[in-house]
């Protein structure tokens, strides 16, 4: 009876054995990124995958594989048989999309993403001007990968306040979502050789990519859509004497109110946004350390950021016909009976939006 | 006729564990979704009046119990509703605590295969659990008391992961409050009514509990509203994060409700939580395994629940691997769901109007 126990007990330890089935490191393609572009053939597109390479004598730090497929999962079977290890995507971080793949529809490649329980839903999401391809050829000059020198920049941006952290989850949540539509970090390549600047906002409507927003819009578009953080707001002033200079005003924190009104049946928004900032850098003659200059230049600052919107929303409203900052949110809960949500970019198209900007300068730096 | 102390008592401290333990389980992966699909942004409401019914049938079923506190629960069930329906209810009961349990080992299989072992075959991960709970439940109730004071304790977990995801969650999906509409509410209630199925042991159990004070009845009343409170903050925040819209398409919310910050030092808090909720469902397990076996020991009168804790092994085996797949043991546990609806109200309201018309019956002869 004993040895039996002995037996059945040895029996049951070998099947909890967890190491057994184990993967050593070097056997696997942690990938880092994963890149899409269209290709020639309609339906097909192009998966690169990235992956540091690991093993001590490789030449290169990292490992590149690209494969042509009819959807992600089956690109990744081909670039399989590529690969000379498992493709693992535990570790995956970015997520690197073409222009023109953005602007063909991207929520079956999101889906899929979120539907495999081994990838994560914090996966950043960019779209790239040109191939997502080349762009992952390039070896930065200050980090080994080119996904980790992207996914700093994009922090960078998002503490800023100049451009959106997009990742699998928020994206697939804005578009899911009534009355908001998503937005993700656009990349440009700079002047120089490895210069990649993202201080644009490529906008969807649905899981289309419809427009780019550049710097100054996209700073604002963070503005609206209560994403305030750090980052600088700069603007000519022009003080009593009649010189101009410059002001700059750290943003500090912020937050925005929104409320609704319909005045004569029509929908009217009213946003509120209270930035609380220290003086940065003023270039006028003459001390700021004064209650009233204060007051001007927060009320310049005021007008300044309220134009700068206003003219955002415009282009929203009637360029592109999409509510990206989220205001079709509120109507939906504030007033249901006039919110259609297949009908409500439209909608947001007719409704007067009145922007209240209100700076609070809070601290003037070292200097009067 | 039937020692109730024969194969363990549990303390009433023990009780209430086990009423909350059996209850946080399976069900909070799925909730919110659950409850969304009807009652939309408000949910939550529908799990309150959920707590409220089952916190008041719970309160009529230990009522009764208290009532005969030298009696088991076939003894005074015999006494209220007559001996073979009180039979056919254990028996019943203990059918439906064996379906239920291999439901929910099949469930937790199918999430440890979705997340930790997607290649190993879900026939070896059943069989790890099973061994694993029969060694939990062979020694009977006492020691299963004891396990769920240790396993309980993964809930705590639970409670904390509610708030980082907490930063990105909006308000704004949970408004306008009310605006689904009253019968959009109460739709919402059935769906939560099965997360909160296996309050039920209290009417077997309770006669089993050696330090029977008059508390008891407070303090049960209070775990399930502990319950409630945890799961309306649960569906609460996660309509808030996601919105009733997206959260339709999520099969285990509560898991991907983590995964949408980046954390420092632990890097998947997701997986994390799924750790702590494998334990946690082990406790729901080796609860409705062990009422089984109490059930059937009550009918046959043997020695050992452990008899009848060897003899469900295999059909519980059996019975978890007879899905063909997560959406078919979905669709079990909706039909097993509505069978709750009879143990945890239907029988305890039925005692109670019983014990009233017979104790009045009672009254009138002695007087």
């Amino acid at each position: 009876m004993k040895r039996l126990k002995g037996l059945i007990l040895f029996l049951l330890l070998s099947i909890l054995l967890g190491c057994w089935d184990s993967t050593q490191i070097e056997d696997i393609y942690l990938i880092n990124s994963i890149g899409i572009d269209k290709t020639e053939e309609a339906d097909k597109i192009n998966v690169t995958l990235i992956a540091p390479t690991i093993h001590p004598e490789a030449v290169e730090p990292k490992a590149d594989i690209s494969s042509v497929g009819y959807s992600l999962r089956s690109a990744q079977d081909n670039i399989q048989s590529k690969a000379a290890r498992i493709i693992k995507y535990t570790n995956t971080k970015l997520l690197i999309l073409s222009e023109e793949i953005a602007r063909s529809g991207i929520s079956e490649h999101v889906d899929t993403l979120l539907r495999d329980p081994e990838g994560r839903g914090t996966m950043k999401i960019i779209v790239t001007e040109g191939m997502a391809t080349e762009l992952m050829r390039l070896i930065p000059p200050v980090y080994p990968l080119l996904s980790e020198y992207i996914l700093k920049l994009v922090d960078q941006g998002y503490k800023t306040t100049t451009i959106p952290s997009t990742n699998l989850r928020s994206f697939n949540n804005d578009l899911k979502s009534e009355g908001i539509e998503p937005v993700m970090p656009y990349l440009k390549y700079g002047n120089k050789e490895y210069e990649l600047l993202i201080n644009s906002t490529a906008i969807f409507k649905n899981d289309t990519m419809i427009g780019i927003l550049d710097n100054l819009d996209s700073a604002n578009l963070m503005i609206l859509r209560n994403e305030i953080h750090d980052g600088f707001f700069s603007f000519i002033y022009e003080d009593n004497t009649g010189s101009e200079g410059i002001v700059s005003l750290r943003k500090i924190k912020g937050r925005s109110n929104i409320s609704l009104e319909l005045i004569d049946s029509q929908l009217n928004i009213f946003h509120e946004i209270k930035i609380t900032t220290h003086v940065s850098e003023y270039t006028l003659d003459g001390a700021i350390y004064d209650e009233e200059i204060i007051k001007k230049v927060e009320a310049a600052a005021n007008d300044k950021l309220k134009r700068d919107c206003e003219a955002l929303i415009k282009k929203l409203q009637k360029e592109y016909v999409c509510d990206n900052i989220g205001y079709g949110k509120y109507v939906k809960v504030y007033y249901p009976d006039i919110f259609l949500a297949e009908d409500w970019n439209k909608t947001f198209s007719n409704v007067v939006i009145h922007i209240i900007p209100d700076f609070k300068i809070e601290k003037v730096g070292t200097k009067i | 006729m039937i020692n109730r102390y024969r194969d363990g008592e549990i303390t009433s401290g023990q009780l209430y564990i086990m009423i909350v333990s059996i209850m946080i389980g399976t069900g909070v992966l799925g909730l919110s979704r659950a409850i969304a699909e009807f009652a939309q942004q408000d949910a939550w409401i529908s799990v309150i009046i959920n707590g409220i019914i089952i916190s008041l049938t719970t309160a009529m079923a230990i009522y009764v119990a208290q009532k005969h506190p030298e009696m088991n629960f076939i003894q005074y069930t015999a006494k209220l509703l007559s001996k073979p329906i009180a039979y056919l209810i254990l028996f019943t009961y203990s059918v439906y605590a064996v379906l239920s349990t291999g439901l929910i080992i099949r469930f937790l299989s199918d999430m440890v295969g979705t997340w930790f072992l997607p290649r190993t075959p879900t026939i070896i991960v059943t069989f790890i659990i099973i061994a694993s709970t029969v060694y939990i439940v062979k020694d009977g109730l006492t020691l299963v008391g004891r396990f769920n004071e240790i396993i309980v304790l993964s809930i705590l977990s639970f409670i904390i992961l509610i708030f980082p995801s907490l930063s990105k969650a909006s308000v704004l999906n949970l408004m306008p409050v009310g605006g689904s509409g009253v019968v959009n509410i109460l739709k919402g209630v059935l769906p939560s009514y099965y997360s909160f199925a296996g309050f039920e042991i209290v009417l077997l159990f309770y006669p089993l509990v050696s330090n029977k004070n008059p508390k008891i009845l407070k303090y049960s009343v209070f775990s399930i509203l502990f319950v409630t409170l945890f799961y309306t903050i649960t569906v609460a925040s996660q309509i808030a994060l996601f919105g009733y819209i997206e959260i339709k398409d999520i099969l285990y919310v509560s898991i991907n409700y983590l995964d949408v910050l980046d954390t420092p030092v632990i890097e998947r808090i997701e997986i994390f939580f799924a750790i702590f909720w494998t334990f946690s469902v082990f406790g729901t397990i080796s609860i409705q395994y062990i009422a089984a076996s109490i059930g059937l020991q009550s009918i046959f009168n043997t020695k050992k629940t452990s008899f009848f804790t060897y003899l469900f092994a295999p059909l519980i085996f059996i019975i978890a691997l007879l899905p063909r797949n997560t959406v078919e043991v979905a669709a079990y546990s909706d039909i097993l769901g509505k069978i709750t609806i009879f143990f945890g109200i239907i029988i305890p309201v039925l005692l109670y109007i019983m014990y009233h018309l017979r104790g009045g019956k009672m009254k009138n002869e002695k007087a």
